[in-house]
């Protein structure tokens, strides 16, 4: 059957004219999604190999309890872009307010690594994955124990010692005030012990989230915030068959970020208590010590850190950082090899020619020392170039 | 074009420090300050200063720096919006009023200068929009600073 291409064309006309005007309306997609992140290229040379493996990241990634004791003398050179990170956001309206659903990964997992001879595997790593919904937070971020805005610009992926940063899976509640804003969060359990032998257990069957409280006052002069934590620290038979013993600690932790002159500006962390171990420093030091007949002993550590950025011009600035960290070990318990005590200085220049792109070179100094007196020293100096997208 | 302008501000300056130095008068509120002291910025340049530290923060994820930026541009929204209200009510005051016409003139011109950059500010800040924001911001500095030149009491 042929047919009229004139009678086709008045047919789709007339069916356009036919639609209702809402459909054939712009239309508007309540959907937003949103796409970023960072290249970070870093080159670091450390006065003692530390990484040993191909597999390890602590020639990569500061890592106190990794400063080699006695010292190794053997330095090293390394490159990496692993702490580049991708992101995305999806905001969608929910009702009268929308509820937004970050994530972000970077290249640090090690667990695939190669050896690094004609292909370096930068495997990527899930940093964070949360949903926001008016005053709630659910998924896997900072902890709420943290105040992000104490943490200092500086190259070193993970931080001063006695830095707060680590992130887990949480649930937090936060009303916002006209002074600041109060937290109130539950966060993932996860106990870690010193055994008697010295090394370091992990029993994985915590079964009461970790418990935070936080307020925060912000003024132009900058925040300060002030948090409260209660753990309960579960041993849950893994020394000793039957004897399940468990325990309830606290701490708190006090910082802030205050501006001075200009840009100018003192960030800072204290924190002490006696089941910090895995928030501070990255476990440098565990939450507890386990007897051979599966008795737990709180750790007390006390740990912090000490920031003063100045603003050399708009775009250059330089940052010293003093962090330190120290625990309390029942060496009647745990060997004399255990950690004690450790400390971390660094300082740097940036320069941002513009505000997406960081160029800047670092000097860090650790240091660290065991319960029978011994330590060790690391130096590392890190260029990093960051570019945001 | 850019001389000409340029000269414009060097002659409204000479001519309004003739005036100034020629009045022994303090310009004062009726609170005993001064005239411009009534106009300040400290709140705005700490505002600033939060957001430019901002964009080099490291550890926030895009989220929480969306949230802390939207905190801060509503602060400058309402501090630009009570710069542009104060500097509009200046000069129904007795004081203001009691000035030589000279001094009115040369005062009122600064006025009408700053009210329209806080109106930019204004409208820059509820749009979002960062770099009009900075250059918003560059020229209420200069404007301040011209003016505290020319008004400010030592």
């Amino acid at each position: 059957m042929n047919i009229n291409p004139l009678f086709t064309r008045s047919i789709f006309i007339i069916a356009l004219l036919l639609i209702p005007p809402t459909v054939i309306a712009e239309h508007t997609n309540p959907i937003h999604l949103s796409l970023g992140g960072r290249l970070k290229i870093d080159g670091i040379y450390n006065t003692d190999s530390v990484g040993g493996i191909r597999t390890s990241k602590s020639d990569l990634a500061f890592s106190p309890g990794s400063i080699p004791v006695p010292e190794t003398d053997r330095n090293s050179f390394d490159a990496n872009l692993r702490e580049s990170r991708v992101w995305a956001t999806l905001t969608l309206p929910l009702g009268d307010d929308s509820l937004a659903t970050y994530v972000e990964f970077d290249f640090f997992d090690t667990k695939k690594d190669s050896l690094g001879r004609t292909h370096v595997a930068n495997e990527p790593r899930m940093r964070h994955l949360y949903s926001t919904f008016k005053n709630l937070t659910i998924g896997k971020t900072y902890t709420t124990f943290a105040n992000l805005s104490a943490y200092p610009e500086i190259n070193d992926a993970n931080g001063p010692v006695g830095n707060l940063i680590i992130r887990h899976e949480l649930i937090s509640y936060n009303t916002s005030l006209s002074w600041g804003e109060t937290f109130l969060a539950l966060e993932k359990g996860e106990s870690t012990f010193t055994s008697s032998t010295g090394s370091s257990l992990q029993i994985n069957d915590d079964q009461i989230p970790d418990i935070i409280a936080k307020v925060k006052f912000s003024e132009t002069w900058g925040n300060i915030s002030a948090a409260f934590m209660l753990r309960e620290i579960n041993a849950d038979n893994r020394i000793m068959h039957g004897v399940n013993d468990r325990k309830w600690g606290a701490a708190f932790s006090a910082s802030g970020k205050i501006y001075f002159l200009k840009q100018d500006n003192l960030r800072f962390t204290i924190s002490y208590g006696n089941v910090l171990g895995k928030y501070v420093s990255f476990n440098a030091f565990n939450d507890a010590v386990i007897d051979n007949n599966g008795q737990i002993n709180l750790t007390e550590i006390i740990g912090g850190h000490l920031a003063y950025q100045h603003w050399w011009t708009s775009t250059l600035r330089s940052s010293l950082v003093i962090g330190a960290g120290y625990a309390d070990q029942d060496t009647r318990i745990v060997p004399v090899t255990v950690n004690k005590l450790f400390t971390s200085t660094h300082l740097n220049l940036l320069w941002s020619p513009i505000r997406k792109l960081t160029l800047g070179t670092e000097w860090l100094h650790g240091y660290r020392k065991l319960e029978n007196g011994n330590d060790g020293h690391l130096d590392r100096i890190q260029f990093s170039v960051v570019y945001k997208f | 074009m850019r001389y000409y302008k340029s000269f414009l501000k060097l002659a409204l300056i000479l001519s309004t420090s003739t005036v100034l130095f020629a009045n022994d008068d303090a310009i004062k509120l009726e609170t005993g300050k001064t005239l411009l002291e009534a106009i300040h910025n400290d709140e705005i340049r700490s505002i600033m200063r939060q957001l430019n530290t901002l964009a080099y923060e490291r550890e926030y994820t895009e989220l929480e720096l969306r949230k802390l930026n939207k905190r801060q541009v509503k602060l400058l929204v309402k501090e630009a919006a009570a710069l542009a209200d104060t500097t509009a009510n200046l000069t129904n005051i007795t004081s203001f009023k009691n000035l030589d016409d000279e001094t009115q003139l040369a005062f009122n011109a600064m006025v009408n200068q700053l009210q329209n950059i806080s109106e930019e500010l204004r409208n820059a800040t509820e749009n979002n929009h960062q770099d009009e924001i900075d250059t918003a911001y560059i020229k209420l500095q200069e404007t301040c600073n011209t003016c505290h030149t020319l008004f400010r009491e030592e």
